[in-house]
């Protein structure tokens, strides 16, 4: 009995297994046989209008689908022609006029306008529509007054539009990464029309996104919308410089789970993931012609101090616990040398500036700090607690750092982990004393991290203000005739800043990618920008 | 029979309703909300956010319109889609799970079946314990409790 048995077990697993592998072309040869790119973007998007989105995997789609004023160069990040094919910036830097390309077309086929700029610009700023990155369009003259409700007349916003290739804009004040934003899809335009035709300007619940209603200005058109299951779009015929798009498609995968899209890539689903997962990296790292791509990135990850609170209220405790943390073993040891260590929250590199260094791993000065303070050796310490929102990678970084600090100076910080909202709601509310916290840059400006520790910054969380800090942030910094003097005022600030230490510096993040050798035009920055206008696929790369 | 799986049906309806109740406020009462991220959230923008979810009603009204809404087969807004409907979603998303729960079955009640009959003759011990770990066998003791 037992041999038949065992037998048509093992039948039923062979035709099961025979069932489950497919044969057949994989998707990266036949992508690189029909340029097709297929790219593992995180999660499904939350949507697609640029005026409410506020994700990455969201961003790259949108990205495809619509353009900006400019867009970013991948190499350099400098901004270039997109809709406008140029512009001028007054002398005192207070108005830009951008020229709009005549050939500049909806995918409908209608011409993208400077009204069209208006329109969508005052969409987007509309308080009805509650879009999270309205601030992007502050730098204008009343849109913050017009989009925080103060004034109701639109008009009264520096955007106008001179004729329908003119787009007149009106700055507040000079703001040198202004054309820069223009790259964000929170100030890109939609399609008035369109958008009217399936509800109000600032509905939020339309279904105009959905792939038979879309109608972008981008590279690429949306063709497929599987929920879960993969995203679609097609080069667009429309595009004004269609000519210089090599990909025919794109093909975006919700590929969620760390794991099995490394999975997909390895056998050949995938050109491009989103992340490696961590105890792949040693693997790949050795690996020749590797596919793993590393390279720093413009976000910086950090503790909050909560300056308020004794015994954080004493900047020589403050500067203890950050003298005493030895970046370049946490960095060996728990980050498998992934991230590169901070000493500043300005990320190195950022368009050519770099973080002054006012301190660095010194045990003696540590200790000698947490005496002056009144705990030599740790004695009479209070004890201090360290909020992290629950996730292993910030458990590990956390229990590291209490350890330092522990055999260093002889104190004990106790941990605490919470679920991700409950600690927003802690970290907004100053109800802590160390809090976890990661920054990513919208724009690369030093500005951008610089402002979060002003003292009416609404992310500042700390407690910390410094009047000639935001004198410098604020009224020397945008003043300056030149971008080395402005980085100068920066560097300053950011020295004021670190010497009062309202956080502790830890890592400068790093982007991690499998990319296919197949794919070139998709080169490293720090904003870990794509633009798949340069993307192209060289079928001469054997495929894996 | 009849008037039991009646009585049990009936029964039901109390226990869902108290757990619809139940799940509503404790979510309501959860720090945080559905528009908290690592940015802040101008008042401004949240209150245009919670005036579109109706979040800006009394708890009472919210409560009550739900209710309303879920009697009609409306299960609302996505909080985390904006756009889609809940009612979409899982359109969307049942027939992946069902396509994946037959062939779950499938395999269960494949291998499940061919060392049922062995174990069942009570000749060979171990395919006996094989049958065991086997989900089809597993299926059918859960229905018998």
């Amino acid at each position: 009995m037992l041999v038949p048995a065992a037998r048509s077990i093992c039948l039923f697993a062979l035709c099961a297994c025979l069932l489950a592998c497919g044969g057949g072309e994989s998707n990266v040869a036949s992508g690189n046989r029909l340029g097709i790119l297929h790219f593992g973007n995180g999660t499904e998007p939350q949507g697609l209008d640029p005026h409410i989105i506020t994700g990455l995997p969201e961003s790259h789609i949108v990205h495809a689908l619509f353009e900006g004023l400019a867009v970013k160069n991948p190499y350099t990040l400098e901004p270039e022609p997109g809709v406008a094919s140029s512009w001028d910036i007054s002398d005192d830097g207070l108005t830009i006029i951008f020229h709009l390309n005549p050939e500049a077309r909806w995918s409908n086929g209608d011409r993208v306008t400077a009204q069209h700029y208006v329109w969508s610009w005052r969409r987007a700023l509309h308080p009805a529509m509650g879009n999270q990155y309205a601030y992007m369009l502050y730098p204008l003259v009343n849109a913050e007054e017009f989009a925080t409700g103060k004034i109701d007349d639109f008009s009264a916003v520096g955007v106008k539009a001179l004729d329908e290739q003119t787009l007149q804009v009106k700055l507040r004040m000079a703001t040198p990464y202004f054309i820069q934003l223009m790259d964000h899809y929170s100030t890109y335009a939609v399609h008035p029309p369109t958008i009217e035709r399936f509800g109000a300007m600032t509905d939020r619940f339309t279904r105009w996104t959905r792939v038979e209603n879309i109608v972008g200005n981008g590279p690429f058109k949306l063709t497929e919308w599987k929920l879960n299951r993969r995203i679609v779009v097609e080069k667009s015929p429309t595009y004004w410089d269609a000519d210089k798009v090599a990909l025919n498609a794109v093909v975006f995968y919700p590929t969620e789970n760390v794991s099995s899209e490394e999975r997909m890539f390895r056998v050949g689903q995938l050109h491009y993931t989103q992340t490696v997962p961590l105890d792949k990296i040693p693997v790949y790292r050795a690996m020749e012609n590797s596919p793993y791509v590393n390279a720093p990135y413009l976000g910086t990850y950090f503790y909050l101090l909560n300056t308020n609170e004794p015994p954080l209220d004493d900047v020589r405790v403050r500067r203890a616990l950050a003298l005493a943390v030895d970046r370049a073993r946490l960095n060996r040891s728990v980050l498998h040398g992934m991230n590169v260590p901070a000493f500043g929250i300005t990320p190195p590199g950022t368009l050519g500036y770099e973080p002054p260094q006012v301190f660095e791993h010194d045990l003696e000065r540590a200790r000698a700090l947490l005496a002056e303070a009144g705990y030599p050796d740790g004695r009479d310490w209070p004890g201090v607690e360290l909020k992290y929102n629950t996730s292993e990678s910030h458990r590990k970084v956390a229990v590291a750092l209490q350890q330092m600090w522990k055999d260093a100076l002889n104190i004990e910080v106790t941990l605490a982990n919470q679920e991700w909202k409950v600690y927003l709601d802690s970290v907004d509310n100053m109800d802590f004393q160390i809090a976890r916290r990661g920054w990513i840059g919208d724009y690369v400006d030093p500005n951008n991290f610089l402002d979060l520790f002003l003292c009416d910054g609404g992310n500042n969380n700390t407690g910390f203000c410094d009047p000639r800090y935001d004198e410098l942030i604020k009224e020397k910094a945008p003043r300056a005739a030149s971008r080395e003097e402005r980085f100068a005022i920066f560097h300053a600030a950011e020295t004021r800043l670190m010497q009062q230490m309202p956080i502790i510096p830890i890592y400068t993040y790093t982007s991690n990618h499998l990319i296919h050798p197949s794919v070139r035009g998709m080169p490293s920055n720090l904003m870990d920008a794509i633009n798949l206008k340069y993307v192209w696929l060289d079928a001469g790369e054997p495929a894996r | 029979m009849w008037r039991f799986i009646l009585f049990r049906l009936l029964q039901a309806i109390p226990v869902i309703l108290a757990v619809i109740t139940v799940t509503f406020f404790l979510i309501r009462m959860a720090p945080g909300g559905p528009f908290d991220g690592e940015k802040a959230v101008i008042p401004e923008v949240r209150a245009a956010l919670e005036a579109q979810y109706q979040l800006d009603k009394p708890l009472h009204e919210q409560y009550t319109t739900y209710l309303g809404d879920l009697l009609q087969g409306d299960l609302g807004p996505s909080f985390k889609y904006p756009g889609r409907s809940v009612n979409e979603l899982i359109a969307a998303g049942l027939p992946v799970t069902a396509e994946l729960g037959l062939y779950a079955l499938l395999v269960a009640v494949g291998i499940g079946g061919h060392a049922l009959v062995p174990a069942r003759a009570d000749t060979a011990a171990g395919v006996r314990h094989l049958s065991r770990l086997a989900p089809g066998i597993r299926m059918g003791r859960h229905t018998r409790r």
